[in-house]
């Protein structure tokens, strides 16, 4: 019978039904997404790695680059040699996807690459036998990513320009991004005769690597990397899952706040079904299987969208993954069962965890009871410190602890806190509108609303946070946006930027350009990576150039003459966070020469690696970094334009046939393409926004409506009264637009908490960058609000039409 | 009406747990072993064919012949340490050639090939009954793997030439080889001056030399143990393009060095219907080195005993050979059963005690080698 009644009341409230499945299945939605996500951004394993020296293989790679094939050949034969695996990568691109070409010697590796698990049998369709373009082994999930058949011949664009490969399927895992192709023919195809770009060996080689391994060649367990590929991307992961909580506890807010009308709705009929002799117990156990299948059906709609929106992330962030922490993403998710039953059990814990609160409500109703009682308001003491207990227990967890997690839960229990607070706070703004506006209609419409206080306090802060979460998030990207620029344009002192696009510079050929009569000084970079995966920049830097640093620390003058001594180094911010550096602290380098001791002289701002860097002058080094440069500045002759640099630059170049592959670019530009990399970076932050930002809006409407329905009788005893249509219809469509629009005033102050929570901690937590404390941009509020209003007016209209049509007795027969 | 509307949504339920089950289910990958007698049996157009004999030279012909599309440099033999302890041992060098016809790109590249090589190295620890194996695979560039008249070898694993014979160092980690092996007999020429004809058709035939007693003297490392060790070896040579005809699945090859000073090679080309191609040949080598070569009516070869590996195939591990002209009829059987490759080429090789069969008086030892009983399975399963 209990099931009946449930059956009966969801039939009759279809809307309702969907309204709180969808809050569940959105927010189920999104944590969904980004728990796979999370795992796409780290195991995209290299399987062919793995298949092919086993999951603890190790890999060898040259300090400068690649490994010479003479050095190849010779580790090759020492004795005790394990069986290497020359490899050779290739980075390319698909229209706009970042792909790898991965040449394997699938003949001096092990046979079994004939069947082994990455090349699924493809390994004698790379034999390339000259009919048509060479061939290169694709997964079903990669070409199922380019939209092409595991047939077809595909062009991609190489280091040197467009090359066309013929694909032949494999059926492999982990061949994700990645075309594997006969390392003689990638040679070929790629015009890179003679590179070889890292040699794996077997797990059981580590102690001969260990003792025989020669200079200049590190080697890395698969592990190692797969632990990097987990701290390089940390923060990332952790903003995403901070962000798909906030999803999630929006989502449970639009449950709750449907949860709660509904009961309305059947306060009667609990009456009734306690006076004919149903106990608390079977309301309750009622009530709770309802919860269960809602949240159960909730979870599994929220499990199947998540599953899609994730590879829809994925599409988001690969890239920019890929381009800024150089790892390859996997080309779909792969979820595991696992993973599914855990979120699955969240979701449906979840919604039983908000409907618990709804039922020990239905519980009280006393049996015959037809209307509920107005329960005492709290005392205001208890509310203060309903609000204040946690907003200061989350202050103070943010003030102690400095890791992420505290600045995350930081937040949440401030929010916890202000929830409270916002609905009286908003009652507060909605009986001054309605003192001011007068004895009119409009003013009576919004003093009305304080006759439902209680009811509408849940949604009214629910919809407040929600929208603040959207805008604050906005407000962060936006804002740290603007820092990024103010960054580039401040670095950015050169008036031309002159590179080669394949090599490096040699000394000489920045003489020349040195030496071009515009040209009053230069500044030169070159930036490799050391055996502990430091990142070192070596810069040589006219005095011109000091003035793009932002010194965090350290005074300015007393950093340029140390570091122009040669007395220490300077490190961006965000590897003196991580490694805890301050000025005066030593700082060990294994340079190529041997390891050496610095002196951190200053840390500057730097947004151009979250991994950090350590900043050099270059005729302290000796070896590749003193010898060549990746980029040349530029800095023309006082009065003397850009156009005129620019042509004697032009003609500098044209002279030399050696020269003629060098490019150039300008400050300007430099900026706009750094801001788009900003851009594409945060495309998967804006995508989250506007997934918090699209539940806050159902949300929005959900609870909209839901007040519209319940106060079905009271606008029927308006007309009865005397109300005509038209003013009836004003008067509701005047109640949901203040509703609103007190959701969306209270949402605007902490929208600017939860900006300066996310730029002030979470950011330079999660990846060691500090953003300027500066006003919040306004650009999300006038987006959000606005459409909030829209929505909110479009939500009153609906229950507005269906009530004016029906004729009062209607209404008010339902008593 | 209600329990209609269960059943949309038990539907709508089983649909999406039905699709998040499939999605999260991982494709499965196969693997397959290598066909050795198809390797024999195929060779494109491109490659030489060896047609009819031609005069051998050494050292110059101990190197490779480009060209053909498969060659060995095969060595086997039974070893001793002061205990009396015994080994089997085998190194071979692969060389299977890529397809040379004009077609083909000439590549831009340090990898580019002309033949893929393959090394196998093995022990068989006869007290403990251990069969200790190794393969690798090197591509014929940059010098990992090749032959000179001097010197065979691929990555480490080497071949260099003696005044005497040859000298083998071979170590796969887990045991090792470092042996002297000096000719005691002079290089026999198999077939018809070296041209050994498989099959009926021409190129179906490699050339092939043999020498078939050599004194080993050297080191055996296992378990991490050099022990001093002595005994005799075998080497065998043979290059050739499509060797074998077709119906062949396989063949069961012999090599018994006997105690009074003869060697004797015997080799059965096995037919699908498991009888011997009347291809199957040998050689009886005296004491003195003079040989006579024998051909399928010569000897009688019957397997008396199979041991069953872990997957089910049949390998004849023990045999009664016959050969009444020289007088012989002799049970022969593996030192023990387990000497089974299980890499991407199966086959057995191990060593084997050679008895009179009527007395049970020892004669001597020597090598087998079982091939192509890893197609019969399948052929059987289908």
């Amino acid at each position: 019978m209990r099931a009946r009644l449930s059956h009966g009341f969801f039939r009759r409230h279809p809307g309702q039904w969907l309204l709180a499945l969808i809050g569940i299945a959105a927010g189920m939605a999104v944590v969904t997404g980004v728990a796979l996500l999370r795992g796409a951004l780290v195991d995209s394993l290299d399987a062919a790695s793995d298949a092919l020296a086993g999951q603890d293989s190790i890999a060898v790679r040259a300090a400068d680059g690649a490994i010479a094939p003479e050095r190849f050949a010779e580790l090759a034969r020492l004795h005790g040699a394990p069986d290497w695996v020359p490899v050779l990568r290739i980075p390319v691109r698909v229209g706009g996807v970042e792909l790898e070409v991965v040449g394997l010697d699938t003949f001096s590796a092990v046979r079994d690459v004939a069947g082994n698990a990455s090349l699924g049998g493809a390994a004698d369709a790379l034999e390339w036998t000259g009919d048509g373009p060479p061939p290169a082994a694709i997964g079903p999930e990669t070409a199922g990513l380019l939209g092409v058949a595991t047939d077809a011949v595909l062009t991609l664009e190489g280091p040197s320009g467009p090359v066309e490969l013929r694909l032949a399927a494999a059926a492999g895992t982990g061949l994700d991004r990645r075309l594997v192709m006969d390392i003689a023919v990638a040679q070929h195809a790629f015009d890179l005769p003679d590179t070889i770009s890292e040699l794996l060996a077997p797990g059981s080689a580590r102690g001969w690597i260990e003792q025989n391994l020669p200079d200049g060649l590190q080697a890395r367990t698969l592990e190692e990397q797969r632990a990097s590929a987990r701290e390089l991307t940390a923060g990332l992961r952790a903003n995403l899952t901070a962000m798909s909580l906030l999803a999630l506890a929006t989502g449970l807010f639009v449950v709750y706040s449907v949860l709660s009308f509904l009961m309305v709705q059947r306060r009667r009929s609990f009456g009734v079904l306690r006076a004919i002799g149903l106990t608390p117990g079977d309301l309750g156990r009622m009530l709770i299987q309802e919860s269960l299948l809602l949240g159960a059906l909730g979870s599994l709609a929220g499990l199947v969208a998540g599953t899609l929106l994730a590879d829809l992330l994925l599409g988001l962030i690969a890239d920019p993954v890929r381009s800024i922490y150089g790892q390859l993403a996997l080309a779909r998710t792969e979820p595991a069962l696992w993973l599914y039953a855990a979120l699955f059990v969240l979701g449906v814990l979840a919604a039983i965890a908000v409907t618990v609160p709804v039922v020990r409500e239905a519980l009280r109703v006393p049996p015959g009871r037809m209307v509920r009682a107005a329960s005492a308001p709290l005392p205001k003491r208890v509310r203060w410190a309903l609000a204040g207990v946690p907003v200061a227990l989350g202050l103070a967890w943010v003030a102690v602890d400095g890791r992420l997690v505290a600045s995350l839960g930081g937040l949440f229990l401030v929010l916890a806190g202000l929830a409270t607070l916002l609905p009286p706070v908003g009652f507060g703004l909605l009986s001054v509108a309605g003192r001011r506006a007068g004895p009119g209609l409009t003013g009576r419409a919004v003093r009305l609303l304080d006759g439902s206080r209680r009811r509408l306090a849940p949604a009214l802060s629910a919809l407040s946070l929600a929208l603040a979460l959207a805008m604050g998030m906005g407000m962060m990207i936006l804002g740290f946006r603007a820092s990024v620029d103010d960054w580039v344009q401040r670095l950015l002192r050169a008036d031309l930027y002159v590179s080669a696009p394949e090599r490096a510079l040699a000394v000489e050929e920045v003489e020349r350009l040195a030496a071009i009569d515009a040209v009053a000084a230069v500044s030169t970079v070159s930036a490799q990576r050391l055996a502990d995966g430091t990142r070192l920049t070596a810069y040589r830097l006219p005095a011109r150039a000091w003035a793009g640093f932002d010194w965090l620390a350290g005074d300015p003058d007393e950093v340029r003459a140390g570091f122009e001594q040669g007395l220490g180094v300077a490190v961006s911010e965000p590897l003196a966070r991580a490694r805890g550096l301050a000025p005066g602290d030593a700082l060990v380098l294994p340079l190529p020469g041997g390891v050496r001791q610095f002196e951190v002289l200053g840390v500057f701002r730097d947004y151009s690696s979250d991994a950090g860097f350590v900043a050099i002058d270059a005729d302290r080094l000796g070896g590749r970094l003193a010898g060549t440069v990746d980029s040349v500045g530029l800095y023309a002759v006082a009065g003397v334009g850009r156009n005129t640099l620019q042509r004697q630059l032009e003609a500098a170049l044209a002279a030399d046939p050696q020269t003629s592959d060098l490019q150039w670019i300008g400050p300007r530009e430099i900026r706009d393409q750094s801001l788009a990399v900003f851009d594409r970076t945060f495309r998967i932050s804006w995508a989250m926004a506007v997934l918090v930002g699209g539940i806050a809006l159902v949300a929005l409407v959900s609870a909209l409506l839901a007040h519209g329905f319940e106060r079905a009788r009271e606008y029927a005893t308006l007309r009865a009264l005397g109300l005509a249509p038209t003013q009836l219809f004003r008067l509701i469509v005047v109640q949901t637009l203040a509703l609103t629009l007190a959701a969306a005033m209270l949402a605007v102050p902490v929208a600017v908490v939860v900006h300066y929570a996310l730029a002030l901690f979470i950011q330079p937590r999660a990846f060691g960058w500090s953003v300027p404390a500066g006003l919040p941009p306004i650009e999300p509020i006038v987006v959000v609000v606005p459409l909030a209003l829209v929505l909110g007016a479009l939500a009153g209209l609906i229950p507005a039409a269906r009530i004016g049509r029906r004729p009062p007795a209607d209404g008010l027969r339902a008593r | 009406m209600m329990r209609r509307d269960l059943a949309v949504i038990a539907l709508l339920a089983a649909l999406a747990v039905a699709w998040l089950i499939a999605r999260s289910d991982p494709p499965d990958a196969g693997d397959a072993p290598l066909d050795t007698t198809a390797l024999l049996a195929d060779a494109p157009e491109s490659f030489e064919r060896i047609t009819g004999p031609q005069p051998l030279e050494f050292p110059a012909d101990h190197a490779l012949h480009p060209g053909y599309r498969s060659e060995w440099w095969y060595f086997t033999g039974n070893l001793f340490d002061a205990d009396g302890r015994r080994f089997g041992m085998q190194f071979t060098l692969f060389r299977f050639g890529l397809a040379a016809d004009d077609s083909r790109p000439t590549l831009d590249s340090v990898f580019a090939a002309d033949a893929v090589w393959m090394a196998h190295l093995a022990l068989s620890d006869v007290a403990e009954r251990r069969f200790f194996h190794r393969e690798r695979f090197a591509r014929g560039a940059l010098g990992l793997a090749g032959a000179s008249e001097d010197r065979w070898w691929l990555r480490d694993w080497t071949v260099t030439r003696t005044e005497a014979g040859w000298r083998l160092r071979a170590d796969a980690g887990t045991f090792a080889l470092d042996l002297a092996l000096d000719a005691v007999k002079p290089v026999v020429l198999q077939g018809n001056r070296g041209y050994s004809q498989k099959g009926p058709a021409p190129g179906n035939a490699s050339r092939y030399y043999t020498f078939p007693r050599l004194a080993a003297d050297g080191t055996v490392r296992v378990d991490g143990r050099a022990r001093a060790v002595e005994g005799t070896a075998w080497l065998d040579r043979e290059w050739g393009s499509s060797q074998l005809g077709p119906g062949i699945e396989g063949w069961d090859w012999f090599a018994l060095q006997l105690d009074d000073g003869r060697d004797l090679m015997m080799y059965r080309l096995r037919t699908e219907q498991d009888t011997a191609s009347p291809f199957s040949a040998g050689a009886l080598v005296e004491a003195d080195g003079s040989a006579r070569i024998l051909d399928r009516d010569d000897f009688e070869l019957e397997p008396v005993r199979r041991w069953r590996d872990p997957e089910g195939v049949s390998w004849p591990v023990a045999w009664r050979a016959r050969l009444p002209e020289a007088g012989l009829d002799l049970a022969i059987e593996a030192t023990f059963d387990d000497q089974q490759w299980r890499t991407g080429v199966r086959y057995w090789e191990g060593a084997i005690d050679v008895h009179d069969r009527a007395t049970g008086d020892r004669l001597g030892l020597g090598y087998l080698e079982l091939s192509g009983y890893s197609a019969d399975r399948e052929r059987g399963r289908r």
